[in-house]
Formats: C-alpha cells, sequence, structure tokens
C-alpha cells in the first residue's frame, strides 16, 4: 500500500513539476556545516574542513540523481524527454517525417482494413453464446452444402457429436403490412433451431419445438429486429398480431434480439416459420423427398466433440445411409464446417481470399518497415558526427539506441493513429454497401477493440523493427572515427550492405504484387470480354412469384400470360419471355440425365448431372442464346403436345458425341421427350466453370410459379423500370415483385470475387510501388550524395557520364534487376492460387509479363531520374571548393 | 580505517530508523555521524547517499520531518519516527533476526552434526 501511496507521490511531483531542489541544497548546506564546525573543532584550517566535509559528503551530483530517482519516475521522465527531443529532430525535418508517417498509415491501415474484414467473417464465431460450437453439416465437396429432411432427420438421430442439429431453408415470403404485399427472406427451421442457439428475444418467445410438431401446424412466425423495426415502426404490440405470409395468417409470437441476423452472415433473414409449413409457405411439399437436398443443417457440437472426431462420427451416420437408402444416397458424405458462410461452399473461398490478402497486406507491411529501416538508417548515418559526440561526453550505447528507437514510434504511432481512423472510415462504408442483387447480402465489419488493438500492436511493432535497423550502426560507432572523418569521405563497402538487401527484398515485393494485380486486371478483362451464351446487355430482370399472391398451379399460367403481354404493350419494351431461373443467378437447378434408351433409372446409371431451365417460347431471343442447330419452342409446345426440350453444346457432345442430335429422344420421369434444338454453351453457375451442360423445357409443358421475367429494351431502363412495374400492378396489385434490375447490375454478385481480388491487389499493388519508388529513390540520393566528391574526381580526370552513372546507381540498377526477377517468379508462381478467385488469371500470359516488367522499369527511372541527375550535373571545381 | 564496506540499501534505511528510534528527532548530519559511531566506522557511509534514503522514508510515512533549531543554534530538518514508521522498524527487525538466525545456525554446523 505504501508503495502505492509513494507511486502517487512521484506522479503528482511529475506532473506538478515540483523540485525536491531547494529542500536537498538546504540539507546539504546544513550538513556541511555541521560537519565544518566539527572539523575545525578537531583542528583543521577553515580550508581543510570545508574541503573534507565535501569529500566526505560526496559528489553533489551523484547524489541530487539519488535523490531525483526516488523523487520522480526517471524512467518516464527519461521517456517524456526522448519523445520531446524525438518530435524536436522530426520537425526539422519534415519531408521526412511526413513521408514516414504518410507511408506507415497506408501500409498499417491495409492490414488492420483486411484483418477488420478477415475478424468480422472468419475469425469471429456466430454472435449467439458459445457460438465457436456452432457447425453447419454438409457434404464433403465444399460446394455440396444441401440436405434433405428425411436425412436430416436421420442424421440428427443417428449422430453422436451434436447436443442439437437443426434444419433451415431460406425462402422468399411475401409479409402483409396493412394489405399491401412486401416481399421477404425468410428461414423456414425446425423447431429446435432457436433452442439450440440459445439466443434470448428481443420480445415475446422465439420458436419452439412444439411449433413444428406438424404440418401447417401452428402459423406462428418470428420476426427479425430490422423488420420490426423498419416494417412494423417498433410496434411494442407486435407480439399476437397477426400478419399474413404468402396470404395465410400467421401469428407473431416474438421478436429475435438486435444482434442475431440468422445464421448466415451474408443472408439475413427478416421472419423465421416453422419448417414444417413449407408447403403452406412454397405450395410444394418436399418434406418426405429424400433426393431433395434443398436445405442447411446447422447444429451446436457436443462439450469436448473436436470437428475431427464429428467428421468420424458423420462418415459412419453417411456410410449407413449410402447402404441403406442406396438411390438417393449412394454418394453420400458428409462432414462438419464452420457455419455462417454457406458452409465450406463460400467459407473456403472467403478464407483462402482473405488469407492471401492479409498475407500480401503483411508483405507491404514489411515492405514499408524495410523502407523506413532504410531511411533512418541512412539519416543516423548522417548523423554520425552527433552520435559520436554524445558517445565522447559519455552518453551510453543503450541511451542512444533508446532514443533512435523512440523516434521511430513516434513516427509509427503517428501513423498507427492515421490508420485506425483511416481503417474505421473505411470499414463502416463497407458495412453499409450493400450490394445490388437478389439476395439479402449484407456485410457486418464493424471495427472491434480487436481491430484497435492490432493498429496499435502493429505500429509499435514496426517502430521497434524499423527503429532497431539502424542500431548496428550505432553500436558500431567509434566515437573516435566518427568525429575526425567528415562522413562524405567515408569509405563504402565493396559488398552488399544490409540495407541493399531490404531495398531488394521491397523491389521483389513490390514486383509481386504489380504482376499478381495485372493478372487479376487481365482476368477481369477477360471476364468482361467473354461469352456468356446470351446478352445481358439491355434487358431487364424482374422476379416475382404469383403463389405469393394466391394464385394456384390452375391459374398460374393464365396470370404469366396476361403479365407477359401487359409487359409487351410497354412503348420500349422489345420483347419479354418467361424463365424459371437466369443463368449466373444464385437460383440453379440441376437434374440427372440419363442414356436414351436406358431401362435403368438408377443414381448409378445417371451419364451426368445437368443445369435445367424452364423457358418460354421468347426466351433465347430475349436473352440472345444463339440456335446451333433445329428450331426454338413456339406456343404450339404447350401441356397438350408431346414434350419437347432443347439442349446446348456441351449435353449434346457428351451424350450422342455429336450435335446433330434434333429429332433423337431423351427420356425423362418415365416419358419420353424430343430434342427440337441445340444452343451455343454458356456460363451457368460462375464465371470460371468449365463448359457444363443445359436442358431447357418449355414453361408451358413444366408450369412454374416462382420466376423472372425477361424484357429486352429499346430505350434506357431507367425510363422503362417504372413502367414495369405500372404495368404488373395493373394486372395485380397485390403481386410481390422480389426484384427489378437490369441483368447487368444482378451480375454483380458474380464478378464480386473478380472485381474484389483486383481492387484488393490493385490497391496493395500500388501501396507497394509507391514504397518502391520512394525507396529506390532514397537510396539512390543517398549514395550520390555520399559518393559526389569522389564522382567529382573522377570528373574532373575526364569520367564519362555513364561511367558517373555506373559508378553511383550501378548497384541500384543491379538491386532492381534481382528483386524484379524474383518478384516476377513468384508472381507467376502464385496465379495459380489467383486462378481459384478470378476467372482467366493465366501465368503464362505474354501481356502480363510486358506489363510487369515494363512497370518496374518505370518505377527504377522516375525513382532514380532525381539522384541521376544531381550526379551528372557535379561541378568538380565547385565540390572541391566546397571542402 | 581499512575496507570499508558498501552499505546496502535497505539495511541503511533500517539503521535510521533504528537511530531515531533510539535518539529521538534528528537531523540529517547527526543520524550519519551515530551510524558511523554505532557500527565502529567499519561502515562509513558515503554521508550523501543518506539524503535519497531520507526522502523515500519520508514518502513512504515511515518518518517525518520539521525545520527546528539544534542546539547549537543552527536550522536544520529534524526527523523523527511516525507509528508507522515504529511498526516498519519492528517488522523489518523481526525479519532481520530471523535472517540472521538462520545464517547463524549454517556456520555453526559442523559435518558431523548432519551425518
Amino acid at each position: 500500500m505504501s508503495a502505492l501511496k509513494r507511486l502517487f507521490r512521484k506522479f503528482t511531483n511529475l506532473t506538478l513539476r515540483r523540485r525536491g531542489d531547494d529542500r536537498l541544497r538546504e540539507e546539504i548546506e546544513s550538513h556541511l556545516a555541521f560537519q565544518i564546525d566539527e572539523n575545525i573543532q578537531a583542528g583543521m584550517s577553515r580550508e581543510e574542513a570545508y574541503r573534507q566535509a565535501h569529500i566526505k559528503l560526496g559528489s553533489a551530483g551523484s547524489i541530487r540523481e539519488g535523490y531525483h530517482a526516488e523523487e520522480g519516475l526517471p524512467f518516464l521522465e527519461n521517456f517524456l524527454f526522448d519523445i520531446r527531443f524525438a518530435l524536436r529532430v522530426l520537425r526539422k525535418s519534415p519531408a521526412l517525417t511526413a513521408i514516414s508517417v504518410l507511408t506507415l498509415t497506408l501500409a498499417i491501415g491495409a492490414n488492420v482494413v483486411v484483418f477488420g474484414v478477415l475478424s468480422a467473417l472468419v475469425l469471429h464465431p456466430l454472435p449467439v453464446p458459445e457460438g465457436e460450437r456452432i457447425y453447419q453439416v454438409q457434404g464433403k465437396p465444399a460446394d455440396a452444402i444441401g440436405e434433405s429432411y428425411p436425412n436430416y432427420l436421420d442424421i440428427r438421430d443417428r449422430n453422436s457429436s451434436f447436443s442439437s442439429l437443426a434444419i433451415f431453408r431460406l425462402a422468399r415470403i411475401g409479409i402483409g403490412v396493412n394489405g399491401m404485399a412486401q416481399p421477404v427472406w425468410g428461414y423456414e427451421v425446425s423447431g429446435n433451431y432457436f433452442p439450440l442457439l440459445m439466443i434470448k428475444p428481443q420480445l415475446g418467445r422465439l420458436l419452439l419445438p412444439s411449433d413444428d410438431a406438424k404440418e401447417n401446424g401452428s402459423q406462428v412466425a418470428v420476426l427479425s429486429y430490422a423488420c420490426w423495426k423498419v416494417r412494423f415502426g417498433s410496434d411494442p404490440a407486435i407480439v399476437g398480431r397477426t400478419i399474413s405470409a404468402n396470404k395465410h395468417p400467421y401469428t407473431v409470437v416474438g421478436v429475435a434480439p438486435e444482434g442475431f441476423n440468422g445464421t448466415e452472415r451474408f443472408i439475413w433473414p427478416e421472419v423465421w416459420v416453422p419448417i414444417h409449413n413449407e408447403a403452406q409457405i412454397e405450395g410444394y411439399r418436399w418434406l418426405d423427398q429424400r433426393g431433395d437436398a434443398n436445405s442447411w443443417l446447422v447444429g451446436r457440437l457436443k462439450p469436448g466433440i473436436t470437428p475431427q472426431r464429428a467428421d468420424a462420427d458423420l462418415d459412419r451416420v453417411a456410410n449407413g445411409l449410402a447402404r441403406q437408402y442406396p438411390d438417393p444416397d449412394r454418394n453420400l458424405t458428409l462432414k462438419v464446417a464452420k457455419a455462417g458462410l454457406l458452409g465450406e461452399g463460400l467459407g473456403a473461398p472467403v478464407r483462402l481470399f482473405l488469407s492471401g490478402v492479409m498475407f500480401l497486406a503483411g508483405l507491404v507491411l514489411l515492405a514499408a518497415c524495410a523502407n523506413l529501416g532504410a531511411l533512418f538508417a541512412a539519416r543516423s548515418a548522417d548523423r554520425a558526427r552527433e552520435l559520436g559526440i554524445r558517445l565522447a561526453i559519455g552518453s551510453s550505447r543503450m541511451r542512444i539506441l533508446r532514443q533512435l528507437v523512440t523516434e521511430a514510434i513516434v513516427v509509427a504511432a503517428a501513423g498507427g493513429l492515421a490508420a485506425a481512423v483511416m481503417s474505421k472510415l473505411l470499414l463502416n462504408g463497407l458495412t453499409h454497401m450493400s450490394i445490388s442483387t437478389e439476395l439479402p447480402v449484407q456485410f457486418l465489419v464493424e471495427p472491434g477493440p480487436a481491430v484497435y488493438a492490432l493498429a496499435g500492436s502493429l505500429a509499435l511493432l514496426t517502430g521497434l523493427l524499423f527503429g532497431m535497423i539502424p542500431a548496428r550502426q550505432v553500436w558500431r560507432t567509434d566515437p573516435n572515427q566518427a568525429l575526425k572523418l567528415s562522413s562524405a569521405s567515408r569509405i563504402l563497402p565493396r559488398r552488399f550492405t544490409f540495407r541493399d538487401i531490404l531495398l531488394a527484398v521491397q523491389i521483389a515485393i513490390c514486383c509481386l504484387l504489380v504482376t499478381s494485380s495485372f493478372i487479376a486486371l487481365r482476368g477481369l478483362q477477360r471476364t468482361f470480354g467473354m461469352t456468356l451464351g446470351f446478352q445481358p446487355d439491355g434487358v431487364v430482370l424482374t422476379t416475382m412469384d404469383v403463389h405469393l399472391a394466391g394464385y394456384s398451379e390452375n391459374t398460374e399460367t393464365s396470370i404469366q400470360k396476361k403479365l407477359l403481354t401487359a409487359v409487351q404493350a410497354i412503348p420500349g419494351v422489345r420483347d419479354a419471355a418467361w424463365s424459371n431461373t437466369t443463368p449466373l443467378s444464385i437460383n440453379q437447378s440441376f437434374t440427372s440425365v440419363w442414356a436414351p434408351g436406358t431401362p435403368d433409372f438408377s443414381a448409378s446409371s445417371v451419364k451426368f448431372s445437368t443445369h435445367f431451365y424452364k423457358v418460354s417460347p421468347g426466351y433465347f431471343r430475349v436473352a440472345g442464346t444463339r440456335l446451333l442447330a433445329g428450331r426454338f419452342f413456339t406456343d404450339a409446345d404447350d401441356a397438350r403436345a408431346p414434350h419437347v426440350a432443347i439442349i446446348n453444346r456441351t449435353f449434346s457432345q457428351r451424350l450422342f458425341g455429336t450435335t446433330n442430335v434434333v429429332g433423337q429422344h431423351l427420356p425423362r420421369q418415365g416419358e419420353e421427350q424430343e430434342i427440337v434444338g441445340v444452343v451455343e454453351d454458356g456460363k451457368y453457375s460462375t464465371l470460371a466453370e468449365d463448359p457444363a451442360p443445359a436442358i431447357f423445357w418449355p414453361i408451358l409443358q413444366n408450369p412454374d410459379s416462382d420466376t423472372v421475367l425477361l424484357t429486352r429494351l429499346d430505350r434506357p431502363a431507367s425510363e422503362v423500370l417504372p413502367l414495369i412495374r405500372d404495368a404488373i400492378a395493373g394486372v395485380d396489385g397485390s403481386l410481390p415483385v422480389f426484384t427489378l434490375q437490369t441483368w447487368p447490375d444482378s451480375l454483380a454478385l458474380v464478378t464480386l470475387p473478380s472485381r474484389a481480388a483486383t481492387v484488393a491487389l490493385g490497391v496493395l499493388g500500388a501501396l507497394a510501388t509507391i514504397l518502391a519508388i520512394s525507396g529506390i529513390f532514397g537510396t539512390a540520393t543517398y549514395t550520390v550524395a555520399r559518393r559526389l566528391r569522389e564522382v567529382g574526381i573522377r570528373v574532373a580526370l575526364g569520367a564519362h557520364q555513364i561511367q558517373v552513372l555506373r559508378a553511383t546507381l550501378g548497384r541500384v540498377a543491379i538491386l532492381l534487376g534481382i528483386g524484379s526477377l524474383a518478384g516476377l517468379f513468384l508472381g507467376l508462381a502464385a496465379s495459380h492460387l489467383l486462378a481459384s478467385i478470378v476467372y482467366g488469371a493465366l501465368a503464362s500470359d505474354p501481356q502480363v509479363i510486358i506489363a510487369a516488367v515494363t512497370t518496374m522499369m518505370l518505377i527504377g527511372l522516375l525513382s532514380a531520374a532525381l539522384p541521376a541527375r544531381r550526379a551528372l550535373a557535379v561541378h568538380p571545381a565547385q565540390l572541391l571548393k566546397d571542402e | 580505517m581499512g575496507a570499508k564496506r558498501d552499505v546496502q540499501q535497505g539495511t541503511l534505511a533500517l539503521m535510521v530508523l533504528k537511530t531515531i528510534d533510539i535518539l529521538g528527532p534528528l537531523h540529517g548530519y547527526a543520524i550519519a555521524r551515530r551510524i558511523e559511531q554505532i557500527s565502529d566506522d567499519l561502515l562509513s557511509v558515503n554521508q550523501g547517499t543518506l539524503y535519497p534514503v531520507l526522502l523515500r522514508l519520508e514518502q513512504e510515512g515511515a518518518i517525518a520531518s520539521d525545520w527546528a533549531t539544534s542546539e547549537n543554534n543552527r536550522r536544520a530538518r529534524f526527523y523523527r519516527l511516525t507509528r508507522s514508521g515504529r511498526k516498519l522498524l519492528e517488522t523489518e527487525k523481526r525479519d532481520w533476526e530471523q535472517t540472521a538466525a538462520i545464517i547463524a545456525r549454517f556456520f555453526e554446523v559442523r559435518a558431523e552434526d548432519l551425518a
């Protein structure tokens, strides 16, 4: 306790600058007086008494130091002194300071932003109690995330790893608020979904197992906090109110807590309903379809069960199911994956991408450290005289080192602070950005304490790192040497120095990033120039589900026909067509293909799986898909006509080995279908996919209520969009329109990975380029300055310009060459990593190599031009006079 | 005067406390002299080192000080023991005696005693 009291006293002494100097002086005076009296009594002369008294007391300086040590906090005082001195030194070279701070701001900021995203999306578990034990159950292939309900029941009952396992499915639901149908996204969930998440409701209660006991049993719903707030104005009496969900009355039993946005990080539902009401909500019963793998499983691992043990357990369950139900489950595999990013479907690429970018950002920071280290080392070499004097008058090396490191940390702290502010703004921007797509995609990447802690520790670390680089110099400084020789006449070492290696590493990092950016850029360029198998420009997509407005299977075809006619009548609309879904949208359906004439329709005899689309006759004209052989569908291909199909080139080649297949027949669910046409290939799931098979059926023969209305326009979309909305409302005002946007806009999500990668690489590449330029510039300027005298003599002796340049900048050029070569090879080697994110990221692209080499040469020229001019402008007479 | 020993800081503080305890309020010079006398000049304090120790003890609240006039009419700062200083002295003394006793036992011990 007394120690605490003392510390407090010391702090007040420090802050109040109360010095005990006066008191000590009085004490010493009185002490000496006593001693002198005594000495005189003992028979000494006055002078001798005075001298002896002083000797006995000891050095006044050391007493004062001991006294101050007791009085204040010498460490802190020295530290404050160091900081004051550092600020003064840094103010003396404002350009250097500004460049250093800016460099660090950008480099630390890049790391903090990437870490912010990484921590929000990957590192943090879902925001539910003990969220780190929440896992998704999915198939072994990364994108095999869907499971069927009957399989879910078996997995739930047979596994021994999960304390609870729930199933949920994303569904579009038309919520009736005050008589108006508003389309929202919801989750259909099993009754144990909320209990296993262990969250507390904002209002009322959450769904219980009893709500999900039987089909269409209890028509209850839970609203999300945002839905309650925005759509119901935070109505405190919402619990117990009846709302309509797809025209069925549902009772609101509760509101979910504010921070809970479902178990998927990107797809935020507004309403939760029991999954047993699936027939009512979706108009389609699938709970008993073992082959219908359309839902996602999420569960809580038992305490102490590792994911590895759960995987082994699930292997056993999957093997059992495959034996028991060989038809749909023959190839069933199961494993656990972190919940929140569609299992591994999105989780694996997001993790890979973010880790890659994090790594690159780390490299940039390292380059910044190398750069600043070299800069500070160069400066401390110029301060050799100052350091020499300080050593000569008795300063310890440790003390000088501490001063240099303090300077570095002051710079780093300023950079870190600026970086924290910058990343806060950027991350907030990201959080509020909504990507225009058909899904409720949202990021939540608000910076938390961990992010700021990272900014702080990175600043400290970089400060220490580049502050330590000049340390070796201080350690080797010989005060005699430093004072005797003026800095300019010191001899440069022949071999490569530590500083040279730093520069080469930095150039290599820069070149690696530049190369990667070019590869990504070329990939993106290819993406936009590639043939998609359709022409999205000038097409508007309107998604809707007439079932949500109460139309049944008997009436949906006629209302769709009415809507089509109404939209086609709009001036500026060239043509319109229906499709159940469009290529490259998130909603893709697959079906199995069997060989013609086969009697065996088991899972083992499936030839391949194909995308399928149900389209109206005008679809291919509107979408701009070219016909290779045969004919398009006509209005005559309706429910009464024989079943027909159009296939794409890949389908045709794969099944028949030729595209000359018009008139051939394909088996389908016990019936035959005639192939009437072959169309060009396209992209269906992702831009990066290999050519995939697709089959098209007439929507009149395969009715669907959940559809997309494609409209090809002659006029700008902005003029026609409101007219389309009006036309639809004119047919039926209660029809909820989910999305109404241009086709290119709706492809934003597909090109998002490519664009994100290109932007991230571009930003980091630009940063690294700036760093490389300032690094080369710094080193070149420094070398030229150091050798100015030598150059002067050479010029006086008749050296040519080229010789002058070789003497001064030769080493920098060699470093640039070595660094660039290393970076180029690394960049090309890393391109296959990039290929999984960016479509068409090819290493063997001469344009990429040419562009990268040109950029590096430009960087070299740009950064060495000024120092070179200075070297060439040397005037021997002037120079020698100066010395 | 022979070889003199460096006085450890903690030891010096203990000596200061004990000196004031026995002799009542004293000024710095008197404390220094007493310590020299009691230790038979074996421990000749570099007298200046006393003042940081006095400051520390005062900050800890073990002693308090005031200006006063000495017997030969010189103004000086007089240090006196406080209550908590007396307590501190007691514990320090006990600790010291314990340590000394243990060390003493180690020196007395012979090989045959441990057999």
